[in-house]
């Protein structure tokens, strides 16, 4: 479970998350949609800690993250997956990750696995393809099996093929009971993963609802994402 | 503990340690080759050329690239984590930021010790070998062992003065410009100051506190070219403890503010 109270980070004048409160309960998959600059990804750093809060508070599970001593167990989070040290290859980047958490080399292997890396482990990652780098930080995100995971954008850079692979992941994770929280710019793509959506711009929550519901009326989802944000695209082409 | 022993596996997986331990060793291989050489050097020469014959300490040589590569290391532990942004990866791991600067400098003071004491050890025994008894000044005599082993803290000393400005400037950069001018442009300027000035500044460069942590004093030693030392071992062992925290407070102070 994830929860924010009134959440709020400025950066100067400019007010990137505005008393923003939601809930992502665990059992199905949120999506969290908005234009480029809504806020998506502050928001997610903040709850995990990275970025500190002007006002309000994240909670993991009912817990600030940094107060979480093994965190890893508690929350996975992918943010960026070209985050990488280009000579390191991704089973030691993976290894120095779980190690932090208490977490051994079998556990490592395992998630390699399990995102199908397990061929390229040994290769450096300035060697892999940004789908590689997404997969690799799906596992990173996977390591300490925890209850809550995180995913900024995991689509990106994925081929056809591996989109449908993370899709399935997802809801499998989903169904396991965990809580998941998937970022996407992408609504056509949230259409097909997620059930309930949180949709924010300019820093504020626009609509907290399910797929079903923004549908009802015949509507796309791609007509009823616009309707929603279009006082709230910060850059864009007049339409 | 958990954390220090992930620093310790980006450590050993990082490239740069072993560019780095390479040139280390490759600078000890140097030194024998110089040794051979004054040892030729002795062999050829009549006995009113061998009393003039001197060597400086070759071991010093690998020390002084041990003591670059270590600030290098130092400071890319840190700048080049927030150059990739892994640093959040790192930071998301471990929410407690000064147990991430922790396990860095235990990682790299560990590293430093170790390999300071190696690559003098090895230059020592190395050159020493070539030599062997030939009565050249410097290696007529046993060696002493703290001359050796004041190696180890004085590499661990610049690993954690390169992670304390890494952490202060988040560039490599300019934690790598400064840390060479602090090891080799400043000893040099200190060198030519007007006295007693010369001596006074020279006492306290990075590069001179571990002969004077090892209680050598280079004027008595090798000429009155050499400023003096006017640091006792344990002036200079709180000295080099004060860099360290000095350097490293800002740092940590910086990396817990955001």
């Amino acid at each position: 479970m994830i929860e924010t109270r009134s959440l709020t980070k400025r950066y100067g004048r400019v007010t990137a998350v505005d008393e923003l409160s939601f809930t992502v309960a665990p059992g199905h998959v949120t999506g969290f949609l908005g234009p480029n600059g809504a806020g998506k990804s502050t928001t997610m750093r903040m709850i995990l800690g990275l970025d500190r809060p002007d006002g309000g508070e994240a909670l993991v599970d009912g817990r600030r993250y940094t107060a979480i001593r093994r965190p890893a167990h508690v929350l996975g989070a992918l943010l960026d997956a070209t985050a990488l040290q280009p000579g390191r290859s991704g089973r030691a980047h993976l290894r120095a990750v779980a190690a932090a958490n208490g977490i051994g080399a079998a556990r490592v292997a395992e998630v390699l696995d399990r995102v199908g890396l397990t061929g390229a482990a040994r290769r450096p990652a300035s060697a892999y393809s940004l789908g590689m780098k997404q997969r690799l930080g799906i596992a990173q995100a996977l390591l300490g099996d925890p209850g809550v995971l995180m995913f900024d954008e995991p689509v990106n850079g994925l081929d056809p093929e591996g989109v449908r692979w993370i899709r399935g992941l997802l809801r499998d994770l989903a169904a396991e009971g965990r809580t998941v929280l998937v970022s996407s710019h992408l609504m056509t793509e949230m259409a097909l993963t997620a059930e309930r959506l949180l949709v924010i711009g300019r820093g504020k929550l626009i609509a907290d609802t399910t797929v079903a519901a923004l549908t009802a009326g015949g509507e796309s989802l791609e007509d009823a994402y616009f309707r929603l944000t279009e006082t709230s695209v910060e850059y864009g082409g007049t339409r | 503990m958990n954390a220090v022993h992930a620093e310790w596996i980006k450590f050993r997986t990082t490239r740069a340690t072993w560019i780095g331990l390479a040139a280390i060793a490759a600078t000890v291989a140097g030194t024998g080759a110089l040794a051979l050489y004054v040892a030729s050097m002795y062999d050829g020469a009549d006995a009113t050329r061998r009393a003039t014959i001197a060597v400086a300490p070759l071991e010093e040589m690998a020390l002084f690239v041990a003591q670059l590569v270590f600030a290098v290391l130092g400071a890319l532990s840190l700048t080049a984590e927030y150059r990739s942004g892994l640093v959040r990866t790192t930071f998301t791991a471990v929410p407690r930021r000064w147990a991430v600067l922790a396990a860095k400098a235990a990682v790299l003071t560990a590293a430093g010790l170790l390999t300071g004491v190696a690559a003098m050890a090895a230059a020592r025994g190395l050159t020493g070998a070539i030599i062997g008894d030939r009565p050249i000044p410097e290696y007529d005599e046993p060696v002493r062992l703290a001359d050796l082993l004041v190696g180890g803290p004085s590499v661990a000393m610049f690993a954690l003065i390169g992670l304390g400005l890494g952490a202060l400037t988040r560039s490599a950069v300019a934690t790598i410009g400064t840390v060479f001018a602090l090891w080799y442009i400043v000893p040099i300027v200190a060198m030519n100051l007007p006295a007693p000035w010369d001596d006074r500044i020279s006492s306290i460069v990075l590069t001179r506190l571990h002969t004077e942590l090892a209680g050598v004093d280079p004027a008595v030693k090798y000429g009155d070219h050499m400023p003096s030392a006017l640091l006792s071992p344990w002036a200079a062992a709180a000295v080099m403890t004060g860099y360290v925290l000095l350097v490293n407070l800002p740092g940590y102070l910086r990396a817990r503010r955001d």
